[in-house]
């Protein structure tokens, strides 16, 4: 279907607008906490007022023929700043303000306000120094050294997805619920002073949120007061109807539906920074009602539906994530925002969930060709092949979306968490591939985990190499190791000890939110914080999990797997030699990198030599991590996943026995290192699935495809039955970079001219003009790799 | 019982229906000047160059082509991608060099294979005595035949020896009922010619049942490797044939009453 002038319009707008910073949001916190006005109130109520205050205050701005209004600052791709969480410094703002990639512009105004009013406030008492003020050394050394990074470090804990249920409840529905849950509480319960105060939280934010609507309407009744033309007059009155229904009452037509979402959508993000991926989660099904209602009554046609879900995909494209502080503003070039739209799967009940809607998404998404939302397809058995060919269609265009994901291997991953089945089909995939029910989960993300990093450092018992620190427990020196396994001894131990320096800072970290930083709207969305008056952050969600993502097990299989073939089983090097190469970053050891290059068993190839040390690992750090509770009463649980982080975990990591250079970025998800899988992808399933994807949160395999073989039906078949033979074997995902490797060198060369390239980086897509040089490298070697 | 590959390649999707794991026996009694694959033609082992980058650094090894491998290690590489032949009615393809030059150990992998339930596809230009080829046929689902040229004189000229064999081994296949697609390579200046399919028609119409037909354009991807093999290639210039021309040559196999591909 065309696309109608004015979403054209929009999508420019949208592609064209600068990513700037916005100080709106940090001078209207900073005025609500300075007036003082809530400093005998609790904290959850001290929360929702600060919200309600933000949302009463800031500029409303309605785009030309938009059909879906809010923007959470001024105007589109205008951030706002979190200055509770992390403060930026002028200094900070310079850096985004000039840095070549993904700059966030700051005119003199928003300086002046940061210089004069934000710093001079927020200096010293801001959630990231209460974090490093806590923080012991031992967690510091190893966050320095790159074996771990923390999420929470300038965000907000956030990460869940919003349930079906939402878009059946009206805000003052849920008022109605806390009312009763009021009632029913016990007043002699001792909880039942947090929950009081939680409840008047919730009430406050869902109020809040009402109102902020209704400013829209207010506004959007002056613009139709003015505009001439009928046709959009009558548009615009519509409007400010749906924004007198919605949030407050459950949506009735899809064009409420759309608005009601979004209005969430923009009180979750504005609230706080949760990092990341707010999203509407299965949104085919629950769109599907309104759809077919307004279709059979005649209330819509074909036409309107894709004009509104374009408008509405637009809107996710206005909203970057919000720009970083310190040395990541310089380094991280991640500002997508991460939504997930999910598409297919089951229902609740089981059944095939692909329906009418989750077509037409995949035309809007072609029709749209965003960078957000991005969007993923759930893949049961029981959905039809047609399905997958229609996401395969847009797949072969090559930028990056959909991926791909097994929703029977997500609900036997959620089953075995021990959520209830109807919940566990509810949910599905978010950020990158983190399994969570919808709705009804909050699990986040703490940090990526540098397993590679920690073997470099059992090579050197327990000391980094790179800065001469003892990061870790003295494990015996490499060349002590009498055989392989004493080596995976020792390796287990470091790997066990900086897990559990990971999760004792997490808990520090977890525990500093749940007293500081509650987020009683967020709460108000997810079950069954109402009903237990607790909070999102505080353990109120019916499940909570924390995440710490392991990163390079292609890498590390590799390293672990040449060590085990040359230096113990063929000996034909020692310790001694391999030890004294990797400080040379192989200068001089060239013929000794070749052979680990190319004459060494590689994880990707269904080797079981080398496959053996990728279940190993995956086992040990399974277990490293997983059967810890933290202070909300999560469970730790593991996933496999980099988004970027490979790249800054190999900047920090020394030449590795795989034969890689120093710095050079590490392999990414489950993925074979960049190049070495030879064998074709089938041989890259079967590596993939050999270790166990049911006890995880989430994996992310990386499949490169040259455009010839997405080209045919045949090949495309091809990929169908490959997505469908690893899926058996209960992989959890699989994505597509269908991009040679000639147009993404001719990129890096005439930047200009490929604006709109977009690629799969890991997990999400990116422009690859905004990638590093560094990721640009990496995925241009993955692209190479073709079969033979 | 051993047999010598030189190459195996998963995830075939040209090869037959599905996705199939292709195995390359060596060896060819033929000598088509257009071979892509001219490392098959010797029986034995045989030395390639072959470069391998790392950095800016390039290293030029000896790399050996050929590997001898027992009936049971084969079909063990080839179980490894059934769930990918079960999702896509795929199997296994035995490809060459000439697969029939090795009857007794192709016969012996296609009997275990048909055993553990794998479809089996059998690519062969038919040059090659083939003693065993009745008790083949009885394990073998699909015969991809190749046919460049029944014209004598062209045979002898591009391809080499065995013209009658080619002929002969045809209609046995087809004897045996089994299924067979026809290939053949469209040559530019060998093969496209009216009369050139005209002449293929005419041994194809012998048939008991008539097979599909599929054509397959030659291309140049393995032109680089002659230069490896220190071997000079004999194609000189010769591009690939238009589409235009493709399309011509498999209208007039439709109109001659064969089903192309």
């Amino acid at each position: 279907m065309n696309t109608s002038e004015r979403i054209n319009k929009l999508r420019e707008q949208s592609l064209q607008a600068e990513n700037r910073v916005s100080a709106e949001r940090a001078l209207l916190v900073t005025e609500f906490y300075k007036s003082g006005v809530a400093d005998a109130q609790p904290v959850p109520v001290q929360r929702a007022l600060a919200l309600q205050y933000i949302l009463e205050n800031k500029a409303i701005c309605i785009n030309d023929g938009e059909l879906i209004v809010g923007e959470r600052g001024p105007a589109p791709k205008a951030t706002p700043t979190y200055p509770e969480i992390c403060l930026h410094t002028l200094r900070d703002l310079e850096i985004l303000h000039e840095r070549p990639k993904v700059s966030f512009t700051s005119d003199e105004a928003t300086r002046a306000a940061y210089r004069d009013v934000i710093i001079p406030f927020w200096e010293g008492r801001t959630n990231r120094d209460r974090l490093f003020e806590r923080l012991p050394d031992a967690w510091k050394e190893a966050y320095n050294a790159g074996i771990f990074t923390e999420f929470q470090e300038q965000r907000a804990p956030g990460h869940t997805v919003l349930g079906m249920k939402m878009f059946r409840t009206g805000l003052l529905d849920i008022k109605r619920e806390i009312s009763e849950a009021r009632e029913k509480a016990d007043p002699l319960d001792p909880s039942v002073v947090d929950k009081m105060e939680e409840w008047q939280a919730m009430e406050i934010a869902c109020d809040a949120l009402v109102a902020y609507a209704g400013r829209h309407a207010v506004a959007l009744d002056a613009l139709a007061a003015k505009e001439e033309d009928p046709r959009r007059r009558d548009e615009l009155e519509r409007m400010a109807a749906n924004c007198r229904r919605v949030p407050a009452h459950a949506p009735r037509t899809l064009h409420e539906a759309l608005q009601h979402y979004w209005f969430i959508h923009l009180g979750v993000i504005t609230e706080l920074n949760p990092w990341d991926s707010f999203n509407p989660g299965r949104l085919d099904q629950s769109l599907y009602p309104f759809y077919r209602e307004g279709i059979d009554n005649g209330t819509l046609t074909t036409e309107e539906v894709h004009e509104m879900l374009q408008s509405f995909w637009i809107k996710f494209n206005n909203h970057p994530s919000p720009p970083k502080v310190g040395v990541t503003a310089q380094e991280s070039n991640t500002y997508t925002d991460f939504c997930l739209i999910n598409l297919g799967g089951l229902d609740e009940n089981g059944a095939d969930g692909v329906n009418e809607m989750s077509y037409i998404l995949l035309d809007v998404i072609r029709e749209m060709r965003l960078l957000q939302p991005s969007s993923m397809i759930q893949v049961s058995k029981k959905n039809p092949d047609r399905f997958i060919r229609a996401a395969l269609e847009i797949i072969k265009t090559g930028f990056g979306q959909p991926s791909v994901f097994n929703t029977d291997a997500i609900i036997q991953e959620m089953l075995r968490a021990g959520k209830d089945i109807r919940d566990a089909r509810r949910g599905g995939c978010s950020g990158c591939v983190e399994t969570g029910a919808f709705g009804t989960e909050a699990y986040i993300l703490t940090g990526y985990f540098n397993l590679p990093k920690i073997l470099e450092v059992t090579l050197h018992d327990g000391r980094d190499p790179r800065t001469g620190v003892q990061v870790g427990p003295a494990t015996g020196s490499a060349t002590s190791f009498g055989s392989y396994d004493a080596l995976f001894r020792a390796f287990t131990t470091q790997v066990n000890y900086f897990a559990r320096v990971k999760i004792a800072g997490n808990n520090i970290i977890e525990r500093v939110f749940m007293q500081h930083m509650p987020v009683p709207f967020l709460s108000v969305l997810v079950e069954d914080c109402v009903r237990n008056g607790k909070d999102y952050i505080r353990g109120g969600a019916r499940y909570n999990t924390s995440y710490v993502q392991g990163v390079g097990l292609g890498s590390i299989t590799d390293m672990l797997t040449a060590i085990k073939y040359r230096v113990f089983d063929r000996k034909d090097i020692t310790m001694e030699t391999l030890l004294e190469a990797l400080h040379a970053d192989f200068a001089g050891h060239e013929g000794l990198q070749r052979d680990l290059l190319f004459h060494t068993p590689k994880y990707g190839n269904d080797d079981d030599y080398a496959d053996a040390q990728a279940v190993a690992v995956f086992n040990m750090y399974h277990d490293a991590v997983t059967g810890y509770k933290s202070p909300r009463g999560a469970d730790y649980r593991v996933n496999m996943l980099p988004t970027t982080c490979h790249v800054y975990f190999g900047q920090v990591t020394g030449a590795t026995p795989d034969g890689r250079n120093a710095r050079v970025p590490l392999s990414e998800g489950i993925s074979p290192v960049q190049g070495s899988d030879t064998n074709g992808p089938t041989a890259v399933i079967r590596s993939a699935a050999k270790i166990d994807h049911v006890r995880t949160g989430g994996t992310l395999l990386n499949q490169k495809f040259t455009p010839s073989l997405l080209d045919t039906e045949e090949g495309r078949e091809g990929v169908l039955h490959l997505i469908r033979a690893y899926f058996r074997a209960d992989g959890h995902h699989v994505q597509f970079n269908v991009v040679d490797a000639r147009t993404l060198r001719d990129a890096q060369l005439h930047p200009e001219n490929y604006r709109d390239l977009i690629v799969r980086v890991a997990g999400y897509s990116d422009y690859f003009n905004d990638l590093g040089e560094d990721l640009q490298n990496e995925i241009i070697l993955r692209t190479e790799q073709t079969f033979h | 019982m051993q047999g010598i590959v030189f190459d195996i390649k998963r995830y075939a999707i040209h090869d037959g229906p599905g996705i199939r794991t292709t195995f390359f026996f060596k060896g060819c009694a033929l000598r088509c000047r257009w071979c892509h694959n001219p490392e098959s033609q010797p029986r034995g082992e045989t030395l390639a160059r072959q470069t391998l980058r790392v950095g800016q650094r390039e290293h030029v090894e000896e790399q050996v082509i050929g590997r001898v491998v027992t009936v049971e290690e084969l079909v063990s590489v080839a179980e490894r991608d059934l769930l990918c032949y079960e999702e896509s009615g795929g199997g296994v393809t035995f490809s060459g060099g000439e697969p029939l030059l090795q009857d007794r150990f192709l016969e012996r992998c296609l009997e275990r294979c048909k055993e553990r339930q794998l479809h089996t596809c059998v690519d062969t230009s038919g040059a090659a005595p083939a003693e065993r080829l009745d008790e083949i046929c009885r394990w073998t689902d699909l015969f991809l035949y190749d046919v460049k040229t029944m014209n004598p004189r062209k045979f002898k000229m591009h391809v080499g020896e065995g013209f009658e064999v080619v002929r002969e081994n045809l209609r046995r296949i087809a004897r045996s009922g089994k299924e067979i697609i026809v290939r053949v390579p469209a040559i530019p200046g060998v093969n496209m010619e009216w009369e050139d399919t005209w002449e293929i028609v005419g041994l194809l119409d012998e048939l008991p049942v008539a097979p599909r037909v599929q054509l397959l354009p030659y291309h140049r991807h393995g032109i680089d490797k002659y230069a490896r093999l220190g071997r000079r290639q004999e194609m000189g210039d010769t591009m690939p044939p238009a589409r235009e021309e493709i399309a011509a040559m498999n209208k007039r196999f439709q109109d001659a009453g064969f089903d192309t591909l």
